[in-house]
Formats: structure tokens, C-alpha cells, sequence
């Protein structure tokens, strides 16, 4: 009776180290991937997929931080898809209509590798076009954004 | 890489954090010191000896540029001197390994030399050359034109000592159809594709031929900085400065235009007609861009001076001209109304830029807009508006504007 006991005990232990040995290995090859994961380094011709994972700390004034790109409907598709060869910079510096998103991503995928977007292209157009249109402005603007000195000689 | 590194690392942490149940002290510092190169820096000062307060376009690929001001030197330091990547910094550089190959159709006979062989073997050549991004104003194109935004300060001119293309292309002997060269560099593509080149322009033969077109090894009489072409640059003075390649490790003699990465289609290719604002302009109506057009720019003082009435006011700043000279340089505090000739230096030698500089009394209190005008050899001036629209948006070579108010 006490020996079955004990058998009983021993193989619980085993079974609990067990999942917890399995976990360990399932945290490590997690964090080994997310930290040593190079985007750039993936097969060419697949869609590439790069979990986003955000939070709501990232976020200020609608804008994510780590990007700098705008908070909206698609966020997720454009950085999932957009920041891995370049940083959004390029992006968020660019000011440009439907058309003009469009062809900048058409002239991406014939010439810098920028994978089929199928279906989410027209998604990721209708999110840039909204969020990164062109400003009205005049052929020459006023200067703008000076900081004020005094200058001494 | 910098931002996506940052991105990945925190949520890793947060599933270290889900773990263990409790926050790692120094976590941050723990997984920021995994990323294992320096140039995952998020600031140019620290990168690459930037001034602080240097323009980040782009930080993957970099792309910055400096402020006017930043600019007053007449040689430019490399602390100062603007940053345009296409793809990615070379990082295994090892000078004693490196190698130039020189080959193509149209050489006799391709050669391969060591850079021992560039700095012992051929003359030496020094000249201070003026490098211009052909995109330098982009940012106030309109419609926009894509890319990165540069205002005013993608451009230097720094001393450059190398080999002279010239010498090297004697070297291996040019066949009667050679008419263009092409650079191979060892910056990787963005999308990390080992068959693809970032970028690999080139020049024509006539310009590659020229006393000044130099395969340079250093610096203002340094190894050249790694984030400026380490070890080995094609320097093509007065060009768009996409000519000269960076980290340069093969050179092709061509019988045909190069037809590398970013010689066609809309890359550093203008309208060969003017077209209007916002045009589509097919490809075989665009023309390679060729010289830079003339250009100056207000180094001191600084925008924004406020300065005490009844005081004069010094201004000095630099002009060029691409293949050209600059030969008068005006200041106008009117918005064009009037012009006034400043001072000019002639150039350190060809394709380098000149310096101006002026006195002028403001005539009352008030906000005034100081525009500085460069007329070159030919007698063409910078516009005082942004000239034609091209659909990547080159060539805006509009006259410079700084703010000032006598109080
Ligand atoms: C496979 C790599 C890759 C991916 C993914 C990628 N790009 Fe690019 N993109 C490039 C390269 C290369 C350049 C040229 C960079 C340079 O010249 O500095 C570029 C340039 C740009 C530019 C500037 C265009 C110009 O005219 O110079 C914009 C804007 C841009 N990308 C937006 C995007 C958007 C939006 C997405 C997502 C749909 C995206 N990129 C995804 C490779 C990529």
C-alpha cells in the first residue's frame, strides 16, 4: 500500500518535471527565436508572416512607438509586411494618394523583392493612402519650424 | 534594424517576464546587449561620428543629413557629411583582403588588384570634390515625389585621394566600343538576397576618363569611414552622388549604357522634356541624370538669428555647379525683389564648391527671409521657386532661404 504510494508520488514528480523540462525548452526556443529571428534571412517567394506582437504601452497619441507608424484599421498588415527589409521611416517621410502607394509598391515587388501581397495590398494602399496622403501646399511653403536666437558676433 | 530588434526583444522579455512571473532587473540592458552589431545604433553620433544634431531619415537603411549651418567648413569633416544608403553596411571588411576586379566587355584584359597594388602601383591623386545627392530638396516637391525627404543637406565636399580611373583604365586597355562604366559594391540588398545588388551605377567613359574621377582610398588624408565607402569609393565629382559607389569591389567596362541596379527606369533619371506636376512619364522618355545643376546654400548664420538693429549682418555659405564653375553669387533679403553680388572665391580645383560671403545692413525691424542665388559658368541661375517636377523629385536646386529678425 505505502510502496504504491510512494510509486504513485514518484511518477507524479516525474510527469510534473516532465512538463515543466518540456516548457523550459518551449521558453528557450521561443526566446532564441524571437531574438536571434532575422526577417531578412527568410526564403524568397513565400509570404512571410512575422507575428506582431504590440502593446498598449507602445502606443502614444495613436501613433506606435516602435514603428512610428499611425494606429488604424490594417496597422498590423503594414507592419507585418512593410518594415522588414527597411524601417518605417520610409514610409511615414512619404506622402502620396492610392495611385501613388500603389505604384510605389508595384515598383517594389518588379524590382527589390517585395513579395504578392495578394489581397492585402489593397488593404495596405487603403491604410497608407488615408494615413500618409499629400498635403495641400503651395509651390514654394514658408519657411517653417524656426528656432528663434540670438546671434552674437 | 533597429527598430524591429527593439520590437522583438520586448516581447520576448514579456514572455520571460510570463514565465518566471516576476520583472528581470536590467532585462533591457541583458537583451539589449545581444544585438550583436554596432550598427544597430540608433544614433548617428554614436555610430558614426556624426554631429548630434544631425537629420535621420532613414535608419535602415541610414539616411541622414546635415543642417545648413552644419555645412560652414569649406572641406567637410566626415562628422558632417551626409549619409545615403541604399542597402545595407558591408560588415566584414578586411583591407588586406580586399580586391578591385576590373572587367566587362569592352577591357582588353580584366585585372584584379589588391589595394596594395591601388596605393603603390598608380600615382596618387588628391582633389576636393563636391557630392551631391541627386535627390537633395526632394522634400519639397509637389506632388510629393517618394523617397526619402531630403531638405538642403545632402551634400559635401570633402578632399578624396585614390588612384585616377583614368590610370586604371589604361591598366587593363579599353576595347574601341567601350562607352560607359559601371560599379559592383559589397553593400547587401535590403531583403538580405545575396543575387541582388543594392545599387550599381556608373558614368560614361568621357567623365570616367576625367583628370578628377578617382577610385579613392581615403579621406581627408584618412582611411576612408567605413559609412562612407571603407575602403575603396568611385568618386565622380559634380554627379549625382549615386555615381560614386561605395565599398567598391568590381568595376565593368561597358559597350552599352550600364544597365546595373537604379540605371533605369525613375532612378536618378529626369523627364528628357519637362512634363507637369504630377505627370506619368514612360521609360523611354527619361534621361539619365548627368551633371548637378547650380546650387548654393547659407551656412552661417544659422536660421532663426534674431539679430539688434543698426547692426550688419556677415552671411557666408558655399556654391557649385556640377561640371561647372560658379560665377556670381547674389543674396536678396527682399524675396527677389533686389539682389545683391556677394564675394567669391574661385574653386580648390575643379568640381569643387566655392565660398561666398557678404555684409549687408537689414533696412528695418522686422521678420525678413534671406535667399542666397548662384549663377554658374553658363549663365544659369538657381530658381527662387522649386524647378520642374520630376516623378522622383531630383534636381531641386531652389534658392537657399534662412529666417532672420533684427529686433
Ligand atoms: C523585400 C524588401 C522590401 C519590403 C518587404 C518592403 N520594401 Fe519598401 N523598399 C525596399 C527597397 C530596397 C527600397 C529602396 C530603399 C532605398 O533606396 O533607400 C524601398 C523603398 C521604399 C519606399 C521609398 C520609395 C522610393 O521611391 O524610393 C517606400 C515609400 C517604401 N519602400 C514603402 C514600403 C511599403 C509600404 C512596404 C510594404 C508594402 C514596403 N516598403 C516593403 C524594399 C522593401
Amino acid at each position: 500500500m505505502e510502496d504504491r504510494f510512494i510509486k504513485l508520488v514518484r511518477l507524479a514528480v516525474q510527469a510534473v518535471s516532465l512538463v515543466l523540462a518540456v516548457c523550459a525548452l518551449m521558453t528557450i526556443g521561443l526566446i532564441y527565436f524571437q531574438v536571434f529571428y532575422q526577417p531578412s534571412h527568410f526564403e524568397f517567394g513565400e509570404t512571410k508572416q512575422l507575428g506582431v506582437v504590440t502593446s498598449i504601452d507602445d502606443v502614444k497619441d495613436g501613433v506606435h512607438l516602435p514603428t512610428g507608424l499611425k494606429v488604424d484599421v490594417n496597422f498590423e498588415l503594414v507592419v507585418t509586411n512593410c518594415t522588414g527589409c527597411h524601417s518605417a521611416k520610409l514610409i511615414t517621410q512619404n506622402r502620396a494618394n492610392a495611385d501613388g502607394w500603389s505604384n510605389i509598391i508595384t515598383w517594389m515587388q518588379e524590382t527589390q523583392n517585395l513579395w504578392d501581397l495578394g489581397e492585402d495590398k489593397s488593404l495596405i494602399v487603403d491604410y497608407l493612402s488615408k494615413n500618409y496622403a499629400p498635403e495641400q501646399q503651395s509651390r514654394r511653403k514658408p519657411l517653417a519650424n524656426v528656432e528663434w536666437y540670438e546671434l552674437e558676433d | 534594424m533597429t527598430s524591429r530588434r527593439r520590437f522583438i526583444t520586448r516581447s520576448a522579455l514579456a514572455s520571460l517576464v510570463a514565465v518566471i512571473g516576476t520583472d528581470i532587473v536590467f532585462g533591457k540592458n541583458l537583451f539589449e546587449d545581444y544585438v550583436p552589431l554596432f550598427l544597430d545604433q540608433q544614433d548617428p553620433a554614436s555610430a558614426f561620428g556624426k554631429v548630434k544634431d544631425m537629420i535621420v531619415l532613414n535608419d535602415r537603411p541610414w539616411n541622414v543629413e546635415a543642417l545648413a549651418h552644419h555645412l560652414d567648413d569649406a572641406v567637410t569633416p566626415a562628422s558632417k557629411m551626409f549619409i545615403r544608403n541604399n542597402g545595407l553596411i558591408p560588415t566584414d571588411v578586411d583591407p588586406a583582403k580586399w580586391t578591385l576586379t576590373i572587367d566587362g566587355e569592352s577591357v582588353a584584359q580584366s585585372k584584379i588588384y589588391t589595394l596594395q597594388d591601388l596605393k603603390t602601383k598608380f600615382k596618387p591623386s588628391t582633389y576636393q570634390l563636391t557630392l551631391e545627392c541627386g535627390g537633395n530638396g526632394r522634400g519639397e516637391f509637389n506632388p510629393p515625389a517618394s523617397g526619402n525627404q531630403w531638405g538642403v543637406g545632402a551634400v559635401s565636399c570633402a578632399r578624396w585621394t585614390g588612384v585616377r580611373m583614368r590610370d586604371l583604365l589604361n591598366d587593363v586597355g579599353l576595347k574601341s566600343d567601350a562607352v560607359y562604366i559601371g560599379y559592383y559594391g559589397a553593400d547587401l540588398h535590403l531583403s538580405g538576397d545575396l543575387n541582388k545588388d543594392s545599387i550599381s551605377r556608373g558614368v560614361p567613359l568621357a567623365k570616367a576618363l576625367q583628370d578628377e574621377t578617382l577610385l579613392a582610398y581615403q579621406m581627408n588624408g584618412e582611411d576612408i569611414p567605413l559609412i562612407h565607402g571603407f575602403p575603396l569609393r568611385l568618386v565622380a565629382g559634380g554627379w549625382p552622388a549615386s555615381a560614386s559607389g561605395k565599398w567598391v569591389k568590381r568595376i565593368v567596362v561597358r559597350n552599352k549604357i550600364h544597365d546595373g541596379e537604379k540605371m533605369g527606369g525613375d532612378s536618378y533619371r529626369m523627364p528628357c522634356k519637362p512634363v507637369a506636376p504630377g505627370a506619368e512619364v514612360s521609360d523611354e522618355d527619361m534621361c539619365i541624370i548627368e551633371s548637378m545643376p547650380v546650387k548654393s546654400i547659407i551656412t552661417y548664420p544659422k536660421s532663426g538669428a534674431i539679430i539688434n538693429g543698426g547692426k550688419k549682418l556677415a552671411l557666408r555659405g558655399h556654391a557649385w555647379a556640377g561640371e561647372l564653375e560658379v560665377k556670381e553669387m547674389h543674396l536678396s533679403f527682399d524675396f527677389g525683389a533686389t539682389w545683391k553680388q556677394c564675394r567669391l572665391t574661385s574653386p580648390a580645383n575643379r568640381l569643387a564648391w566655392q565660398q561666398w560671403d557678404i555684409d549687408i545692413q537689414l533696412p528695418q525691424m522686422g521678420y525678413y527671409e534671406l535667399w542666397a542665388r548662384a549663377t554658374d559658368s553658363m549663365g544659369n541661375a538657381q530658381p527662387m521657386v522649386v524647378p520642374g517636377w520630376n516623378p522622383k523629385g531630383y534636381l531641386n536646386n531652389a534658392c537657399h532661404r534662412i529666417a532672420v529678425k533684427v529686433v
